[in-house]
């Protein structure tokens, strides 16, 4: 078989060339970093400068599932899981809701297209900004919208509310993404399935059981890792929406508070590593599920 | 179209030959040194501060023709990553010491197995250029030189000093409701359900940034416990017990607090705060001295004062406001300017200029002789004494990091409804005391 590549003296090396800066930078930048994440875990490394650091053995990940703050700990562990299971299962249903009705013709469709992928785009502090400032509870629009039920609520202050809140606007954040990769997924359907299962009898709910289902596996599948892996990573929108309070924080957001906070960037980076198991478990268990999935249907 | 291995190779050397350049670019472009030369100040986010270290900064650089002294701030959440960073590259020339917990005193015997202060740590990685000998230092308080010193040695000039375990309130509102100053708990109890029941928000606070609550339970500390130096030591002896009646007294007294507190404060900003009560929403806020600029911006016409919470109905222990020495302005060793930043800070230092910094910032004065033009400073020093200075429990309890951040002052105030999701202060105390006794049992 003929090369791909050509066949000329010397060019079996050509690729390889291509591919070796990306293969050098992402070596240096991302593969060389977690290593050492992994092995400042178990020392004492600080962000103070020019301060030498021990090695300390499990001492980071005792002081996290050990110490006084464990209990802390756990129900953030819990609470992240909480957090992903809710905007995967919300986000990609929602999303394919949408999608599956931005499918059709119908007049406005770009421009309701639009309207859901725009949040996409804007970066998460003007996000914050933007719900801090509808749900601020002294004068804004949330306030004024609950006030018409006769209620009022501190909102991202309200030590209930303020976690679902969190996960309302990661969804709202996020939807857009999820949807057009469905709506990828359906335009490639094509027609002639919809027109055989419909001579066959098929009502709405069969084609999209029979038909739609298994053709879109492949986005299912992509949507569900892009959010389970998104919002596991997740600390930006709860850090701009409430700070690290006990009743919203996230592991990322400890791992952020820890390193950037009080400059303890061996703890932080145990509590990462405690994220990365829990992000590749998940993860990898979803991805063997849905792969699976895709095998069957 | 085939590209030459060579060719390809050429080209990759090149753009790689470009990014090194810009880095270098970038690099070299943010150094300073020299005769004259260009100092940078580094600050967290405080703009009176900000604002009185760039009306210094113009008058060095009129008196130093050929400097240019670059003031710069980040938000405080930020500062001391940035600041480490920027002092590891030798990017910065004189920064402030403001890390969380900062201290120049060594841990005393009974805190084990915990790390120095940050700012100890630096010293002894020689992080800091020491002063020690510097003719300018001599003119503030020889207290406050003593309080920066470490092992007898300065490495800081300091700022002033804050003050954050009072009440601040409306005179007006007090007046017309014929209300005095509280000077004990039940009276002040007393005070807010005259508000209350005359339609008046007694108290608020921007919950939504956490440490504005925290400020009562230092308050309450401040008045409840006199003794904080001897509580801190029976806190680390496990000699008291934070599930104690005297413990969920200072809970219970939080949540009554709480009770008279707007509705819906844990969802609002503190930056809102001095406005809001500049323009009588609110009768009594609990901040510190710093907001004095602010309030008297929003209000220039505002009428108000300060008092000590009473948390004690013994008004001998509500006598006094408590609060710390602020950030010390100290010199980085990787710093190029060495000898510019001295020579500003000894500029800064200077009686007339260090006045000029005072009636700017808001800070309490650590020169004597000064004049602050801030009402409340001086009925902060009527209450305190003249020249003396009371510590909060924040600067006198010892942090352990493995009781995490609920007890980082202690009381758990994050935990008591409506900020936390607890209504019982006993069952939040028996919380703490499990979280504190498991934490020393780890020290």
């Amino acid at each position: 078989m003929r090369s791909p590549f050509g066949s000329r003296a010397g060019s079996a090396s050509l690729p390889w060339l291509g591919f070796a800066p990306g293969i050098v930078l992402f070596g240096l930048f991302a593969l060389l970093p977690a290593l050492a994440v992994v092995g400042y875990s178990f020392t004492d490394i600080s962000a103070v400068p020019n301060l030498p650091w021990r090695w300390i053995g499990l001492e980071n990940y005792r002081r996290f599932f050990l110490s006084g703050e464990a209990a802390t700990n756990r129900s953030v562990i819990v609470r992240t899981i909480v957090f992903c299971f809710s905007v995967t299962v919300i986000q990609n249903a929602i999303a394919l809701a949408v999608a599956i009705v931005l499918n059709r013709r119908m007049v406005g469709g770009t421009f309701v297209r639009a309207v859901v992928f725009m949040p996409v785009v804007l970066g998460v502090t003007v996000i914050g900004l933007t719900w801090s400032l509808f749900f601020n509870p002294t004068g804004g629009p949330g306030a004024s919208l609950w006030g018409l039920f006769g209620m009022d609520s501190a909102f991202f202050g309200d030590s209930r509310l303020a976690f679902p809140l969190i996960i309302f606007v990661q969804i709202w954040s996020s939807l857009g993404y999820s949807m057009i990769i469905f709506l990828a997924g359906l335009q490639a359907i094509p027609p002639d399935y919809y027109e055989q299962a419909a001579i066959d009898g098929a009502n709405a709910w069969q084609r999209f059981r029979h038909v739609t289902n298994p053709m879109i596996a492949p986005a299912m599948t992509a949507n569900v890792l892009i959010a389970i892996i998104g919002s596991l990573q997740t600390y930006q929108l709860v850090y701009v929406l409430t700070g690290d309070r006990p009743t919203t924080s996230v592991l990322a957001l400890k791992v952020f508070t820890y390193a950037f906070g009080h400059a303890d960037q061996g703890y932080a980076s145990a509590i990462s590593m405690v994220q990365f198991v829990i992000v590749a478990v998940i993860a990898l268990t979803a991805l063997a599920i849905l792969r699976r999935r895709e095998t069957q249907l | 179209m085939s590209i030459a291995p060579k060719t390809a190779t050429l080209a990759l050397a090149g753009v790689l030959s470009l990014t090194l350049a810009s880095c270098g670019y970038l690099t070299n472009d943010d150094e300073g040194g020299g005769e004259g030369g260009t100092l940078r100040i580094l600050v967290h986010g405080n703009p009176p501060v900000e604002q009185v270290l760039a009306q210094l900064a113009d008058q060095f650089e009129q008196q130093n023709p050929g400097t240019t002294v670059e003031v710069s701030s980040v938000p405080t959440n930020d500062y001391q990553n940035v600041r480490n960073t920027r002092i590891a590259a030798g990017g910065v020339d004189i920064v402030e010491a403001v890390d969380s917990g900062f201290t120049a005193r060594s841990n005393p015997d009974y805190v084990t197995g915990v790390d120095e202060s940050p700012f100890i740590q630096g010293v002894q990685a020689g992080n800091w250029v020491e002063l020690t000998g510097q003719e300018f230092l001599g003119n503030f308080s020889p207290e406050v030189m003593e309080q920066l010193a470490y092992d007898g040695r300065a490495f800081l000039v300091p700022t002033g000093t804050v003050y954050y375990t009072g009440i601040l309130y409306n005179q007006d509102i007090f007046a017309e409701h014929g209300l005095a100053v509280p000077t004990t708990w039940s009276e002040f109890v007393e005070v807010c359900q005259t508000l209350q029941e005359a339609g008046i928000t007694p108290l608020s606070m921007g919950g939504q940034d956490l440490w504005p609550v925290g400020l009562l339970v230092l308050a309450l500390a401040q008045s409840m416990f006199p003794d904080l130096p001897a509580l801190d030591e029976q806190l680390w002896t496990g000699q008291f017990p934070l599930d104690g009646p005297e413990s969920v007294e200072l809970l219970e007294k939080l949540q009554t607090l709480y009770g008279f507190t707007e509705d819906n404060f844990p969802g609002i900003a503190y930056s809102t705060i001095p406005s809001r009560f500049a323009s009588g929403e609110v009768a009594m806020i609990p901040d510190g001295n710093w907001s004095a600029p602010s309030i008297d911006a929003a209000g220039p016409e505002f009428s108000y004062d300060i008092f000590p919470l009473p948390g004690s109905d013994n008004p001998a222990d509500n006598q006094y406001i408590g609060g710390k020495l602020d950030a010390g302005y100290g010199i980085p060793t990787s710093s190029p300017n060495q000898d510019l930043a001295i020579r500003f800070l000894e500029f800064y230092s200077q009686p007339e200029n260090y006045q000029t910094f005072i009636r700017g910032s808001g800070f309490g004065p650590v020169q004597p002789g000064m004049q602050t033009d801030t009402p409340i400073l001086e009925s902060i020093a009527g209450y305190n004494g003249d020249g003396a200075f009371y510590p909060a429990w924040d600067q006198v309890f010892h942090r352990n990091p493995n009781a995490g951040d609920l007890l980082a002052i202690t009381w758990s105030y994050q935990q008591l409804a409506p900020m936390g999701t607890t209504d019982d202060p006993a069952e939040v105390a028996a919380e703490m005391q499990r979280t504190w006794e498991t934490a020393l049992a780890g020290n």
